[in-house]
């Protein structure tokens, strides 16, 4: 097995994969004052220093008094290793060196023996010139040598001269050498030099190949090794943690922060506040308990200080308690190799979490090319995410308006995210906006939004609407259509009058009525769809109160807390506005309230002498034959929904609670195979099947609105519906009006009492909205208490503020909302079942057979009570 | 006067002109040198017809060892080990380098035995080097 030596100066070993092995020749070269005899003298220096092998250093120009002067330089006391007996640094001629080691108790020979040398260093091979001209010759020399002093056991470094650092022919020392090393020492800008050193050649070793930084340190010969990026091993877990970046808005448009172990390149005219975003990054994650490294170029520890003091961050305390490293350089002196070290010691010193490189646009002065730049940033990233670091690396770009180029070296492939920050003139004013170009593998919001710089740092306040042209600097205004649904199915005419009028109030926002599906269950799925897009034209999401609290829950609605403060909330009703919120925070509007109703013919029934609408199954299923055989018009006796949407649930849910049932109890167990549930399901079947009171073709009518329209036209004595019938029969126009009453649903055998279900619309902000800001305001326009109450009046949906139901004037038109009011209040909560809205689909797929009479009860509750059951407690 | 008799001695009987003096305060700076005449006058900038009997004296004083190839093609001048050898050196140098007046002392010695160098060729009837 080979031994291996270190040659003891930092840097050089990791380069040359360990060390030099015991033996070798090592070849310097390079161009005059690159430092090939301070190398030569740090490998014998280190030597006996470190590892106690004596070195020789034979010069054959240099006198040795100079060579121990200048070594002094670094605190290496030659003369005193001499006494000691561990160095000899011995001038002589060429040739003379060349014989003395040939020859058997010569010099060399002798002196090798007496100090046990290891270790030496001949300077230079440049000299052999001097034995002979010849190249055949001086080959020939060369190898005789450096198989002389491998016959005496040394480990040799010789240097060679280089006369330029473009080489144009290879020295024939490379070849004889078993280790090449280039040193360099070159021009990268009009006025800075910088060393460089290059493993060429490492006989029976792998290296580390490519130039690395280099420096002559007052300590000695420094090498900073380059960063090689490793290939990552591929993990089965792909990090979901996001870090917040310190500005909520930016947040917001990142779907909840910086992606963990990202690199974000932060692109921005000078001035627009790319740094101040550095540091509320850093500062936010000191706040969180996660360690920051700082990089600054232009800016000064002491100004960053103030900067983040100005918004409150106390840096000074955060570097004491080491969650903040501020590491200023001067670009001009950087070397990259060696801030990169610094920066890797720093990280693992803290376990910073987060990192600010400030900025890219400086670091084109410590290199000569751009690949070079390009080449830096690829190792710093490749760096950072080995430690998994999520970073931002600042750059400058020179446009202050207008286009803008972000990155020219094609550094937007290197990084993960691209955040753009740049100046835009708008309505004569000089206004600040970022965007989300870029960021891997997780979604953000498209749009362009403006921010201010303020007491508290960046405050993004929300996204430039009814703008065009932004970003190509040709900003110029334009109407904001909005998508809205409007419910037209209560009255077409009211709603398009209040969306004019919301017009003239915003002129630049045009509502434009969504078509959205009357089955909620459709509906959901257009909301769906909006939620999962890039960005969305569905400004004002309409959420069904049945499944509001998912889509809350989903995370893609904005926060409203806004629009309805927590000290007005109570003027709402209370089972309306839990859904739409987490906690305290408001994600969704409520802007309608609704429950089911039974509506029964007041006339039909004095005519039959029934004195009260019926309060259980029985006494329902008595008065509808009673009055369906008696009356000689042909009527319907009781009209609900059993078609395969979500009101067949609600028909289900609502004789299940009516009789005593539950879907789940307060154990958390399926209880659907219950008494209370079979006779619900059989109740139904039979209002069909036995008795002929409910037809057929509740299972099959295709819009759902059809029950209503028989109701409305004399042809059904009972209903189960939404309220929304109501507001029809209430017109004047309607034969019907004051020939209905209101009641809640009859219950069954098991129940004390009916129960009806609570539902409701909502108004959300989707977080990839195009114009949230023309939603909010006409948000705030169609749940404010006027137009609630307009539309209460005019004939509209159920309005979700309490005091309205007690209104003289609501009243008036609405006699009725005494008794509905007190059904929502009372309402159960279907949304509370876990896992709902596949419960419904469930309940839907088994029992909807039973209605059509093609399966029995009992079969369909069993298969219904197991997938149920699964859902619900698993 | 202020040289010591060892230095004295030293300047007269070894170094004996400013060549002789040059050589030997080389080697107290550089005791690991080890070359020819010719390596030696190349780093003293003397002439080799200068420098060579400079270190035939060093060596006859027992100053520098020599190191002979077998084939006789050249020598090789090494600083002495000797300690003596080491300590006359350094007050030579010490004196040369470091008191002002012991150099001007020495120089003085050099010139002086210059002069009667040439004064006694001058009157043996041949020229001396200058001549």
């Amino acid at each position: 097995m080979a031994e291996w030596l270190r040659t003891g100066i930092e840097g050089l070993d990791d380069i040359l994969g360990g060390g030099l092995r015991k033996g070798s020749c090592t070849l310097l070269e390079g161009i005059p004052g690159t430092g090939k005899t301070t190398v030569g003298l740090g490998f014998l220096y280190s030597g006996a220093k470190e590892a106690g092998q004596p070195g020789i250093a034979i010069t054959f120009e240099q006198f040795p008094e100079q060579m121990m002067e200048d070594a002094a330089q670094f605190g290496w006391d030659l003369q005193e290793m001499e006494q000691d007996g561990l160095m000899r640094v011995m001038c002589t001629s060429p040739d003379v060196f060349l014989d003395q080691l040939s020859e058997v108790g010569g010099v060399v020979d002798r002196l090798v023996r007496e100090m046990d040398a290891q270790r030496i260093l001949i300077d230079s091979a440049s000299h052999l010139t001097q034995v002979s001209d010849d190249p055949r010759e001086l080959r020939s020399l060369f190898y005789s040598m450096i198989n002389g002093l491998k016959r005496a056991g040394l480990t040799t470094m010789v240097t060679k001269e280089l006369e330029s650092t473009e080489i144009a022919e290879i020295p024939f020392e490379e070849y004889l050498c078993d280790t090449v090393i280039r040193l360099d020492n070159r021009m990268v800008s009009d006025f800075r030099r910088r060393r460089f050193i290059e493993v060429v050649k490492s006989r029976g070793r792998a290296h580390r190949s490519g130039r690395h930084g280099f420096e002559l340190t007052e300590e000695g010969p420094v090498v900073f090794p380059r960063y090689e990026p490793k290939p990552r091993e591929a993990s089965v877990s792909c990090p979901s943690a996001r870090l917040s970046t310190g500005v909520s808005g930016l947040d917001q448009m990142l779907h909840g922060g910086l992606p963990a172990g990202s690199a974000t390149l932060v692109a921005g005219s000078a001035g627009v506040g790319k740094t101040t975003l550095g540091l509320q990054f850093v500062a936010e994650g000191a706040s969180q308990g996660e360690p920051g490294v700082y990089v600054t170029f232009e800016e000064t520890p002491a100004k960053l200080i103030c900067q983040a003091a100005a918004f409150g961050a106390d840096f000074s305390r955060m570097q004491q308690e080491d969650l903040l490293t501020i590491m200023h350089r001067f670009p001009t002196a950087v070397r990259f190799e060696e801030l990169l070290i610094e920066i890797r010691r720093e990280i693992e010193r803290l376990g910073a979490r987060r990192f600010v490189f400030d900025g890219l646009t400086d670091l084109d002065m410590a290199f000569d090319t751009q690949n070079a730049v390009r080449e830096a940033v690829h190792e710093l990233v490749s760096m950072l995410d080995e430690y998994g670091v999520t970073s931002l690396v600042v750059t400058e770009v020179p446009e202050l308006f207008g286009q803008t180029y972000v990155s020219s070296e094609h550094l937007s492939i290197i990084v993960d995210g691209i955040i753009l920050m740049k100046y835009l003139e708008l309505e004569s004013e000089i206004q600040r906006a970022v965007s989300v170009l870029k960021m891997r593998g997780s979604g953000h919001d498209p749009g362009i939004w403006r921010y201010s710089i303020g007491d508290r740092g960046i405050d993004v306040i929300g996204r430039f609407e009814g703008a065009e042209g932004l970003m190509a600097g040709a900003a110029r205004t334009t109407t904001i259509a909005l998508s809205v649904r409007s419910f037209n199915e209560f009255d077409e005419h009211l709603n398009a009058e209040l969306l004019e009028r919301f017009s003239q109030i915003h002129p630049n926002v045009k509502p434009v009525s969504l078509n959205l599906p009357y089955n909620p269950d459709e509906a959901l799925n257009t909301v769906q769809t909006a939620l999962r897009a890039e960005s969305t034209h569905l400004s004002v999401a309409p959420l069904c109160l049945y499944w509001t609290p998912e889509i809350v829950r989903s995370g893609g609605l904005r926060e409203v807390d806004d629009l309805l403060p927590v000290t007005e909330r109570d003027r709402h009703i209370p089972e309306v506005v839990e859904p739409a919120a987490i906690d305290s925070t408001l994600y969704a509007v409520p802007a309608i309230a609704l429950c089911g109703t039974f509506l029964y013919r007041r006339d039909l029934l004095e005519k039959h002498g029934f004195e009260a609408p019926p309060a259980t199954w029985d006494e329902l299923i008595e008065q509808a034959a009673k009055i369906v055989a008696d009356e000689d018009q042909e009527l319907i006796g009781f009209q609900w929904p059993g078609y395969l949407y979500e009101g067949l649930t609600t028909s289900f849910l609502t004789n299940l609670w009516s009789n005593g049932g539950q879907v789940v109890d307060d154990e958390g167990h399926c209880r659907l195979d219950s008494d209370s549930a079979h006779e619900a399901v059989e109740f139904m079947r039979s209002l069909i099947h036995e008795y002929g009171l409910t037809p057929e073709h509740v299972t099959t009518y295709s819009r759902g609105l059809e029950p209503q329209v028989d109701f409305v036209e004399g042809r059904t004595v009972f209903l189960y519906m939404l309220p929304s019938v109501l507001q029809e029969i209430n017109r004047p126009e309607c034969p019907l009006q004051g020939r209905v009453g209101v009641a809640g649903p009859p219950h069954g055998p098991r129940g004390e009492r009916g129960y009806s279900f609570l539902g409701g619309w909502h108004f959300g902000i989707p977080v990839n909205a195009r114009a949230p800001g023309a939603a909010r305001e006409f948000i705030r326009f169609m749940a404010s208490s006027e137009v609630q109450k307009e539309r209460a009046i005019r004939g509209g949906p159920l309005p979700t503020i309490k005091s309205l139901y007690r209104d003289p004037e609501v009243l008036a038109f609405n006699p009725h909302y005494p008794t509905v009011y007190e059904l929502i209040r009372s309402g159960r909560k279907r949304h509370e079942i876990p896992n709902y809205l596949e419960v419904s689909r469930r309940i839907q797929h088994h029992l909807h057979p039973v209605l059509k009479g093609e399966t029995s009860s009992r079969e369909a509750l069993d298969r219904l009570h197991a997938e149920v059951r699964e859902l619900v407690e698993t | 006067m202020t040289l010591d008799d060892r230095v004295r001695e030293f300047i007269a009987e070894i170094a004996q002109d400013l060549v002789g003096l040059d050589v030997a305060l080389f080697y107290q700076a550089n005791p690991r040198a080890f070359d020819t005449a010719a390596g030696i006058a190349l780093r003293t900038h003397r002439s080799v017809d200068e420098v060579e009997p400079a270190l035939e004296r060093m060596s006859a004083g027992g100053y520098l060892e020599t190191v002979s190839r077998s084939d006789g093609r050249y020598q090789v001048f090494a600083l002495s080990p000797s300690p003596d050898v080491w300590r006359t050196l350094c007050r030579v140098s010490e004196a040369y380098h470091e008191d002002p007046r012991s150099r001007k002392e020495i120089i003085l010695m050099l010139v002086h035995r210059r002069l009667q160098q040439r004064a006694d060729d001058q009157a043996a009837g041949g020229s001396g080097p200058d001549g």
